[in-house]
């Protein structure tokens, strides 16, 4: 799944570290969705939606269309 | 919609100082099993019962990290579900050959089963960095 996670990161300025504590998470888990190597579940999508405010589909898009 | 996990440094810490605690009543334990046993005449039940006071600790760890495992986001629990899950196969795959050269060959030199656990846990620990590495995550 890609998504633009960086790039609303850069947006707000904060560190990946910064990133993860707002969500609650490690820091590797904000690096490994970013980079699309882990995509987030349900409850942690909501989750950086919400601290983004914007909507999932905003930020995560699939890799290839249905 | 707030993620259900504690903030990982915290929970680390407290991981931490959990296992420090643990690992030193073990050793106190392993202390006491080896001058109780080498002292005292204790019975059967009695050498029984010190060898196995140690392994007392060793469960309550278990314990420990899986209440940890749960408290993990969904990505380190991958890597950690993922390294655990390299680590028993590689130690069956390994102990099944070793088994089969045993049946056949007949005398192999015998390895004890204690060395299970220190296996799995190293074993555990050096897959959890190979795969950081290989997510990129250290």
């Amino acid at each position: 799944m890609q998504n633009k996670l960086r790039v609303l990161r850069a947006e707000k300025k904060w560190s990946q570290a910064e990133l993860a504590d707002r969500l609650g998470v490690s820091r590797q888990a904000v690096n490994a969705v970013e980079t699309g190597r882990h995509d987030p579940s349900l409850t942690l999508a909501f989750s950086i939606a919400d601290v983004f405010e914007k909507t999932i589909e905003d930020i995560f898009e699939p890799s290839s269309p249905p | 919609m707030k993620v259900e996990t504690r903030e990982p440094a915290d929970r680390d810490a407290k991981y931490l100082k959990k296992t420090a605690v643990l690992m030193t009543v073990f050793l106190t334990l392993l202390a006491v099993q080896t001058f109780a046993l080498e002292l005292f005449d204790l019975g059967y039940a009695g050498k029984i019962l010190a060898t196995l006071a140690p392994t007392v600790p060793v469960f309550c760890m278990l314990i420990v990290t899986v209440k940890n495992y749960r408290d993990m986001d969904e990505f380190m629990q991958r890597v950690q579900g993922e390294s655990l899950l390299w680590t028993i196969g590689v130690i069956c795959f390994l102990s099944f050959g070793y088994g089969m050269l045993e049946m056949v060959l007949g005398a192999v030199p015998p390895i004890g089963v204690i060395w299970i656990l220190p296996t799995v846990c190293l074993g555990s620990g050096l897959m959890n960095l190979i795969l950081m590495r290989r997510y990129h995550a250290e």
